[in-house]
């Protein structure tokens, strides 16, 4: 109870007793979320405004007269007449390592229902990139433990990777996927006690997602573990626009905190595509001019600024990164439409998943032909690069030629090689939900695929085998893979431990 | 040009006309504007007139001085805020001052859309605020 009247007392001693200004005007339309307001002539872009009850809103069309405010929360208990007040200050939310295991909202409220966030810091949501002088090219892999990805579209630390697709294609499956394996290298980080090692920290902003799915992630991060590393930020399709407009930013800016403050850190927005379906309903509202597909004039600078913002910075900078694996979900495989289209010239490559192959079992559903990684191979580790480096021309070699050669009963012995080959890289690239690998045991399978250890196993036995032998590389044969984790390179002693090492697997699998 | 830009157009004419040599709406002005288009009514008279009357409401309270005063305010404090405001804006201006018990002590001055407030009420609110 003392500690009560204790706290009371300081705010009461710290209060400040200086006359205040502030700018004001008077609501005069009130519609949808969004409020014209008279008045407000000292109003500046992107200001929070205050009305009645508590209530936020964001200053964003300044027109002659009026100003167009998008209100955050409850707009029930306003009416035409109210006043509305200038704070003097930009939308910023809460950052820092108190945010890790949270979830919040658009604005960095917690909605968890485990307290109020103890942060000491914020950030402004909106921000400006990192301009040319801070940046360092992308050198650093950030593992996805996804093999079809980290062999054929491999990511760096600060590359902004898109994933692109229809519905129910694996989409965020393999954002999750990534954010898990951020978790469990974390964890083998910090065991090892490594002093140079740099934990990736992961910042997850649903945006017009339905609340099951959203609930449904959780509880994958929980159960995996991961949600200690995790900062969700969540505007669901119960939301208002605002709120489902604002969300990427205020991820944003989490995951700069981060980065200005030399750590690693990931960003997923899922998805963009209902991020900009929110953003041309807040401006059909606030009446701005409509362009393509009834969308704003500046769409493009929504994306581009946002992804912008993700880098990696050189060592005077703080040598922190911010990675980002924007979604976008598209409409009947249609890459080229509007929003998919402007999404993929601003990132540096993309993971295209065909509904085809999911339908087909061959999860995750990556298709090779259209999926590049524009930066991401610079940052791959040696081993891998070495093991993976044909492997995307084989796979894309197998799709020409599977599909000439349905029709040919007659083939030559090279054409039959390569249909076998890539018939067993198909398989090898499939891999469960939730299941990352870790990047040595990966490079261990994919030596044994080009080392022709599957070639006398069956083509529909050879799920079943790379699920055995990376178990075994996991238990059994953890030292055959300890000198690719150490040294990141595959030195000819290395190969004969795994050589050695796979021939005893095979012997007990056959 | 659009005929909503050009009635738009008219009625910034006609404001501008209604103005005095310190910039502030002129009531006598206003009047005779408003008598001569009576007697010649334009083909647009209603949105032209509707037009007027936005831009003179607009223009109206950046000069218009409110001044409210707690309970117990003497005349005191009136006449020093009414100086201190005639300074600053170059100008001789009449506050229009109430009292408000919600303000307990102090006052709240509202000059165009700008409100400058010290008052219990205030420091209240403030203290509400830090500690939700």
């Amino acid at each position: 109870m003392s500690s009560i009247t204790e706290l009371i007392r300081k705010e009461i001693e710290n209060l400040s007793t200086d006359p205040t200004k502030t700018n004001v005007g008077t609501i005069t339309a009130l519609a949808d979320g969004v409020a014209k307001v008279e008045g407000l002539s000292k109003v500046m872009f992107n200001e929070m405004v205050e009305f009645p009850n508590d209530v936020l809103g964001i200053a964003l069309n300044l027109e002659e007269d009026t100003v167009g405010c998008v209100i955050l929360g409850d707009t029930s208990s306003l009416k035409e007449g109210d006043e509305a007040k200038t704070t003097g200050k930009l939308l910023s939310v809460p950052v820092g390592m108190e945010l890790l295991g949270r979830v919040v909202d658009a604005v960095g409220r917690p909605i968890d229902g485990k307290g109020p966030v103890n942060s000491n810091e914020n950030y402004p949501v909106e921000k400006i990139a990192p301009g040319i002088i801070p940046r360092k090219s992308v050198d650093q892999p950030l593992q996805t433990g996804i093999m079809a990805v980290d062999s054929m579209i491999p990511i760096g630390r600060g590359q902004r990777e898109l994933i692109i697709g229809d519905r129910s294609t694996g989409k965020t499956t393999i954002a999750i996927d990534t954010i898990i394996n951020q978790a469990k290298i974390n964890k083998q980080g910090e065991e090892s006690g490594d002093p140079d090692f740099r934990a990736v920290y992961c910042i997850y902003v649903a945006v017009g997602q339905k609340n099951s799915n959203v609930a449904r992630t959780i509880k994958v991060l929980e159960e995996t573990g991961a949600i200690e590393y995790v900062t969700i930020v969540s505007a669901p399709a119960a939301d208002n626009p605002a709120n489902q407009y604002l969300a990427p930013y205020a991820g944003c800016a989490i995951g700069e905190w981060f980065m200005e403050n030399g750590k690693d850190a990931l960003i997923v927005y899922d998805d963009l595509s209902k991020h900009a379906v929110a953003y041309r309903q807040i401006s059909l509202i606030l009446k701005r001019p409509s362009g393509r597909e009834a969308y704003p004039g500046d769409v493009f600078y929504l994306h581009s600024r946002l992804l912008e913002r993700s880098a990696r910075l050189n060592k005077d900078s703080g040598n922190g990164s911010l990675t980002a694996l924007p979604i976008i979900e598209t409409q009947m495989g249609d890459v080229a439409g509007y929003i998919p289209t402007n999404v993929i010239s601003i990132t540096d490559g993309q993971i295209f998943l065909e509904t085809d192959l999911f339908n087909k079992g061959i999860r995750p559903a990556v298709s090779v032909g259209l999926s590049v990684s524009r930066v991401g191979s610079a940052a791959q580790i040696k081993a891998y690069k070495k093991v993976a480096g044909k492997v995307k021309l084989e796979l894309a070699q197998f799709r020409e030629l599977a599909a000439f050669s349905q029709f040919e009963s007659d083939l030559d012995a090279t054409t039959k090689a390569r249909l076998d080959r890539g018939a067993r890289i198909v398989e090898m690239f499939k891999q469960g939900a939730y299941n990352p690998v870790a990047v040595e045991i990966q490079t261990a399978v994919m030596w044994a695929m080009q080392n022709d250890f599957f070639d006398s196993i069956p083509v529909n036995r050879i799920a079943e085998a790379v699920d055995s032998l990376k178990e075994y590389l996991s238990t059994q044969g953890k030292d055959a893979c300890a000198e690719i984790y150490k040294t990141g390179k595959l030195e000819e002693e290395t190969e004969q431990n795994l050589k050695s090492a796979v021939e005893d697997w095979k012997r007990s699998f056959a | 040009m659009s005929t909503l830009s050009k009635t738009k157009k008219a009625a910034k004419c006609l404001l501008t006309l209604s103005l005095d040599q310190e910039g502030r709406v002129d009531e006598g002005k206003v009047r005779s504007i408003l008598d001569s288009l009576r007697e010649n009514p334009p083909l647009d008279h209603m949105s032209l007139l509707k037009e007027y009357h936005t831009e003179v409401r607009r223009l109206l309270p950046t000069y218009e001085c409110k001044l409210e005063l707690g309970e117990n305010e003497q005349e005191e404090v009136r006449t020093i805020l009414s100086a201190k405001v005639n300074a600053a804006k170059e100008g001789n201006f009449a506050l229009d001052s109430t009292q408000n018990s919600r303000l307990i002590a102090g006052y709240k001055l509202r000059v165009g859309d700008d409100v400058y407030e010290d008052s219990i009420d205030q420091r209240l609110e403030n203290l509400r605020k830090s500690l939700s």
